[in-house]
């Protein structure tokens, strides 16, 4: 399967894997400061448009509000911003991530997964060729 | 002055700059500015009385 495929069922998802990390490392920032100080919700609601297409399902205002940590007037600014913007779309209370912004993200984190897998398959052959010299 | 009253004082005067915002069109303002409603809401025991979306 290619990194940008969906996957099928029982199969894991790289690109899912490294959306779900990003997000959740930004919201372990609110245990050492207060997130007020950081922000770039509109990254965070963006990446969470990207995992909820690579599950096959769609974002809903409200529970990406409380999600965030943020209000229901701001998050419906910032998902009004990215839809006239054309990085999401929208219908009612519901948006997911528009096709453009989707490929832009996939190509983000599959260099992302590649550089990933390029330094894990590098440090096994070191670890092999130690193994050769000391054995 | 209180602290309280100066809170909604600042609230109004972030309130009548987010109507603005709005009116002309200016979304990325707006969003600071809604976000700082958000700041002064949890910084005040008065939130119940503040606007949540100025449209």
């Amino acid at each position: 399967m290619a990194l940008t495929d969906q996957p099928q069922r029982g199969e894991t998802d790289p690109l899912l894997e490294q959306a779900e990390k990003i997000l959740a490392q930004r919201k372990m920032r609110a245990f050492l400061i207060d997130t007020n100080l950081l922000g770039e919700p509109g990254w965070d609601i963006l990446v969470s448009a990207f995992i909820a297409h690579r599950k096959g399902t769609v974002c809903r205002l409200a529970d990406i509000a409380s999600e965030l940590d943020l209000s229901l007037a701001t998050t419906q600014r910032w998902v009004d911003l990215l839809t006239a913007r054309e990085f999401l779309v929208r219908r009612e209370v519901f948006f997911g991530i528009s096709e453009a912004a989707e490929s832009k993200l996939t190509m983000m984190f599959q260099a992302q997964v590649n550089v990933a897998l390029a330094e894990a398959n590098s440090a096994r052959q070191w670890d092999q060729g130690v193994g050769l010299r000391n054995g | 002055m209180d602290r309280e009253a100066d809170l909604q004082d600042l609230a109004k005067s972030v309130e009548a700059c987010l109507r603005s915002a709005d009116e002309l069109g200016l979304s990325l303002v707006g969003i600071h500015l809604s976000h700082a409603m958000d700041l002064l809401r949890a910084e005040s025991f008065f939130n119940k009385n503040l606007p949540t979306k100025v449209r």
